[in-house]
């Protein structure tokens, strides 16, 4: 067969008819400029945003390491860092604690050495910021800006002498207090919420203390892959030939915890894409079913299907080198400029430059994707055209529900607009689809950026807003620091919703095999076990009042029931507890699993500082809690540390020893109560606090980054889900535009033909909320497991939620009835020809 | 009495530096009850001429006069409230809702004025016009005369002073449109109804009680003395 030459004619066609189509082909280029636009900002800020979330995580952490080796010797740091998958390894060794700085006592704050790598390599990228540089010279010191403030420095000097009692970690050294003067060399800003402080190298060897002395030294190891399995921790393990006493500490969930991220991200980049999809489709289908007749015509003068086909890809190319560039070049303006600027207005802190990553593969994939699904979404339309005979075509009526002619004689302005629709199913369906893409894209990422709130967090991880310890509770000559009197005074500040007291003192609990038999045994089998079972449990039976077997006999008062009854599921027979019949256990460690049978058993006790000290006594254990529940702060040997009630306590011992008070705001962060809060402890030396709103104010830089980016993500989907909709009620009300024409010959009114628009889109946003509620909510609720860092309980953003909700119920109401009032300004008869043209 | 008149109606479009006269100075008369025809050739103006008396398009001077109301001063709004309850129209490509069954189309300019359509009355137009076995097909499964019926049916359904027909059988073959005219002119009778039609047809226009012809936007033959006169 011989070839024709009309490629030009067919383009010379495409061209004509794409001219003359300007109004719709601006709608249809928005649609492709919104979606390069939507991928592209949403990648790029969620790429940001999943970066400042990381950060702050590793922030809170204090240090960058994946896993770490406890008492490594020199030949496995040696081993280790030989290692094909090993990034880097760095030591710390904990070397000494700083018990007062001048007359004030401190809340242990520890001093660990660091060699080069774990300071540069580990530490550094998990600093918020840091001044001057790490100690080189025996007395040189580095302290957490938290510590300084906990010792009452505000603005630090590089230089400046801090005179401190302290005791060393040699193993035998007894904690025999020693003082010196250290030099501050720097400081540096963290969200771990520890206070501790760097030393030189020169100093940690005059303390003694081996790097492989227990529970002192570690290596941190950061791995090249970070997703690691239980069966390379155990080939590594095999390597390094540890010691008995040795263990990695490894997450052995992190290739499962990786994979719920990954598919809760996929999950959401589906979504979004998929929403993209459907608005260019949407929109091209619009815009082909309307030129049908018109190709119809094209048919009947001999053009053929694969000349159609050709055309109507030829003027999709032609919308995407409009869109796809516009689009792109919005989104960097908006990622690059607009919202770092935003950030900046906020908070000077942060340079404009760093703030959005947008790398160049995040426009790469997202003008692929646009023009792709460009492309794709016209295979349909591109049939429609090709298939449909010439005659079918002429008479071609957009949507038309043939088979639905059952005996219906309605016909108002209601059931007008609710046939409309869903005039067009597959429109309808599409529409509704995207609208519902878009809201539950909203409700997801809504979600997670309530999930990664600093304040939400906090709420859920500090059951306090602020905490005062007693730094005397383990000392021989501890003082009742914490007075009633004290407690009365927060009491009365206003702004203070509760004091929750904590008391405590040493217990003897005699050796009984039958209630801790299993516990203890759990407990030297582990990797963490304490020493040698026989030998040690002989020596217990021995010497039962040895502290290193004592426990702490814990009272709360009725407040701190709730808390420590919502922390085990709310099981507790709290009128029991009261009485004193029952009690709760705490386990050594937090590792270990179950209760070890303990539950439901008696135990028998003696109280060296009760009323009666040589009484025995005795309680049932109803529950066995992990030491993250335990409302003491304190520990005592290993065996389990027993709450009771503060009745219960007092009854035995008489005056209760106040270890530390947890108080509670009306407001959480409330600024003003909590500094009249610590103006109760000014001139007290002996006691240390720990603050939420002060771990809140660390983390304010991140937080407003966090903020500021999820927010935006938030805007812009929703601002999407709505410009989406605008989009196809603009191509939806210029197709119907012969109708409207009709429906105004034969009387209906311009009042009416509103009221039928509003009513459709009052339909479409509550079918659409309604769809996604039922769909976005489990889906935003699997999405939120997947990425719960803090194990934050799930809950609905409602009022954001509602915000949008009512929003796009609005805008669906008010954007039809524009588009109609800014369209149909001809008058019928020039309405009624230009759809008969079409 | 004249139902319908018009005073100097004028209609010119622009279209670039030409100007188009599209109506040039119409003065007519219709006698309430009568079945008028204009007739005219291709872009004689007799469309345009027909719009302008349903109040379908605005001239550019003159009077419309319908039922001694000047419709000229109407707002939109108005207008289309007047001519649901005083005017029908039929148009040649019948325009009919491509949703809505046949009952629902006659019946949606009633409903649009939030009244409970006469189901009697309704039924009667259906029996009628013969499309009691086509009450609840849709549009697009009745030939070319049945959607016609249907347009037909839908405007006598308000029971309007006058019926404005824009070439009803422009699409249909001959013996439908015999088919149609007369129940036009048979429904007219019946319910008193005035029509104005425009036809090309002069056979077609034989049909009508009076013809008028236009050319060039003006009325230049037939029977407008009769109106005159009496005015």
């Amino acid at each position: 067969m011989l070839k024709v030459k009309n490629k030009k004619v067919v383009s010379e066609i495409a061209r004509t008819t794409y001219r003359a189509n300007k109004k719709r082909n601006f709608l249809t280029i928005f649609a492709i400029f919104l979606t390069t636009f939507l991928i592209a900002i949403v990648l790029a800020l969620g790429v940001s945003y999943w970066n400042t979330v990381s950060e702050r995580q590793i922030r809170i952490q204090g240090m960058d390491y994946d896993i770490e080796l406890s008492e490594p010797r020199d030949d496995q740091v040696e081993k280790i860092r030989s290692m094909d998958n090993i990034e880097y390894a760095g030591v710390a060794v904990k070397c000494a604690i700083i018990e007062q700085y001048q007359d004030k006592s401190l809340d242990k704050t520890r001093l660990y050495w660091l060699d080069e790598t774990c300071w540069e390599r580990q530490t550094i990228p998990a600093l918020e910021g840091y001044e001057g540089k790490y100690p080189q010279s025996e007395s040189e010191i580095m302290f957490s800006q938290d510590t300084l403030k906990a010792m009452g420095i505000q603005k630090p000097k590089i230089g400046m002498k801090l005179p401190v009692t302290y005791f060393t970690l040699k193993e035998g050294s007894d904690e025999e207090l020693l003082k010196k003067d250290f030099v501050l060399c720097g400081w540096y800003t963290d969200y771990s919420g520890n206070q501790r402080g760097y030393v030189s190298e020169d100093f940690w060897k005059t303390t003694g203390v081996m790097q492989t002395d227990f529970t002192q030294g570690s290596l941190k190891i950061s791995l090249k892959n970070p997703l690691y399995s239980e069966k390379d921790i155990t080939a590594m393990q095999n390597e390094i030939n540890m010691d008995r006493n040795q263990y990695i500490d490894a997450d052995t969930d992190t290739i499962s915890n990786f994979c719920k991220i990954a598919v809760g991200l996929i999950v959401m980049l589906l979504m979004i894409f998929t929403s993209g999809y459907l608005f260019i489709y949407n929109t091209l289908y619009i815009s082909v079913s309307k030129d049908i007749r018109y190709y119809g015509q094209l048919k009947t003068v001999g053009m053929t299907s694969v000349q159609l086909k050709r055309m109507v890809y030829q003027q999709a190319v032609w919308n995407a080198v409009a869109g796809i560039p516009f689009g792109l070049i919005v989104a960097f303006i908006i990622a690059k400029i607009v919202i770092p600027q935003l950030l900046q207005i906020i908070n000077p802190v942060f340079s404009a430059s760093d703030v959005v990553s947008a790398k160049i593969w995040v426009f790469l994939t997202a003008g692929c994707f646009a023009f792709f699904t460009n492309l794709i979404s016209c295979k349909e339309p591109a049939k429609m055209v090709g298939e449909c005979s010439p005659v079918e075509a002429l008479r071609y009526t957009p949507g038309t529900c043939r088979k639905n002619n059952h005996k219906r004689e309605s016909g108002g302005v209601y059931s007008m607009a609710l046939q409309n629709m869903f005039r067009d199913k597959k429109q309808a369906i599409v529409i509704f689809a995207s609208f519902t893409i878009a809201i539950s894209i909203f409700l997801v990422v809504n979600v997670i950026i309530r999930e990664n709130d600093a304040k939400r967090i906090l709420n859920e991880t500090y059951t306090y807003d602020m905490q005062f310890k007693n730094e005397t509770t383990l000392d021989d000559d501890k003082k009742q620091v914490i007075t009633g009197d004290h407690i009365f005074q927060i009491e009365q500040i206003k702004g203070v919703k509760n004091v929750r007291k904590v008391t405590s003192t040493e217990v003897v609990v005699p050796y009984q095999e039958d209630v801790y038999g299993e516990y203890y045994k759990g407990l030297y089998q582990s990797r963490y076990s304490p020493g040698n079972y026989e030998e040690d449990m002989e020596l217990y039976q021995k010497e039962p009042e040895n502290a290193y077997f004592t426990s702490r006999f814990i009272s709360v008062d009725e407040e701190g029931v709730e808390v420590l009854n919502e922390s085990i599921g709310n099981t507790l027979d709290k009128e029991a507890f009261e009485a004193g019949k029952i009690a709760v256990a705490v386990k050594f460690l937090n590792f270990m699993e179950g209760d070890y049978g303990i539950s439901g058993k008696t135990i028998r006790f003696f109280l060296p500082d009760g009323k009666k000290p040589t009484e025995e006594y005795s309680i049932q254990i109803a529950a066995v809690v992990d030491n993250w529940c335990n409302p003491a702060f304190f520990a005592g040997g290993i065996t389990p540390d027993m709450i009771v009630s503060e009745k219960y306590a007092k009854k035995l011992m008489g005056e209760l020893f106040t270890e530390l008070i947890n108080v509670q705001y009306e407001d959480a962060f409330s600024k003003g109560t909590e500094k009249k809060v610590k103006a109760v402890f000014e001139d007290e030396r002996q006691i240390s606090y720990e603050s939420k709103l002060k771990r809140y104010a660390e983390m304010k830089n991140s937080e407003t980054k966090v903020k500021v980016l999820g927010n935006s993500i938030g805007f812009i989907i929703a601002m999407l889900a709505v410009l989406n909709y605008a989009n196809m009620m603009v191509a939806g009300v210029q197709n119907r535009s012969k109708e409207f024409a009709t429906l105004e010959s034969i009387g209906m009114t311009t009042k009416q033909t509103k009221k039928m628009l509003r009513v459709e889109g009052i339909g479409y946003a509550v079918i659409s909320i309604i769809i996604s509620l039922i769909v976005g909510l489990p889906v935003s609720c699997a999405v939120f497991n997947a990425m719960n860092l803090y194990r934050i309980s799930f809950s609905i953003p409602w009022a954001s939620n509602l915000i949008l909700f009512g929003v796009a119920l609005v805008l669906c109401m008010i954007v039809p009835v524009l588009i109609y009032q800014k369209t149909q300004n001809a008058s019928i008869i020039e309405r009624l020809r230009n759809g008969e043209d079409q | 009495m004249n139902i319908l008149t018009t005073q100097n109606l004028k209609k010119q479009y622009d279209m670039g530096e030409i100007q188009v006269k599209a109506l040039d100075g119409i003065n007519l008369f219709v006698r309430e009850g009568e079945f008028l025809a204009i007739v005219g050739t291709s872009g004689s103006g007799k469309s345009t001429l027909l719009h302008m008396l349903g109040g379908l398009d605005v001239p550019t001077s003159g009077k419309v006069v319908v039922d001694g109301k000047d419709i000229s001063k109407m707002t939109k709004d108005e207008l289309t409230i007047f001519r649901r309850r005083k005017i029908g129209f039929v148009f040649q490509n019948y325009n009919l809702l491509p949703l809505m069954n046949v009952y629902e189309n006659i019946v949606l300019p009633i409903k649009l004025d939030g009244i409970r359509p006469d189901r009697d009355y309704v039924e009667q137009i259906i029996t009628l016009l013969g499309l009691k076995e086509k009450k609840y097909a849709m549009p697009d499964q009745l030939s070319g005369g049945q959607q016609q019926r249907v347009a037909l049916a839908r405007a006598l359904a308000t029971k309007p002073a006058i019926i404005l027909a824009d070439e009803p059988t422009g699409n249909l073959d001959s013996r439908t449109s015999q088919d149609v005219l007369g129940l036009m002119k048979t429904t007219g009778q019946r319910f008193g109804q005035t029509i104005v039609m425009i036809t090309h047809n002069d056979e077609i226009a034989q049909m009508a009680g009076r013809i008028i012809r236009l050319e060039d936007g003006k009325i230049c033959g037939g029977e407008n003395r009769y109106a005159e006169s009496e005015e």
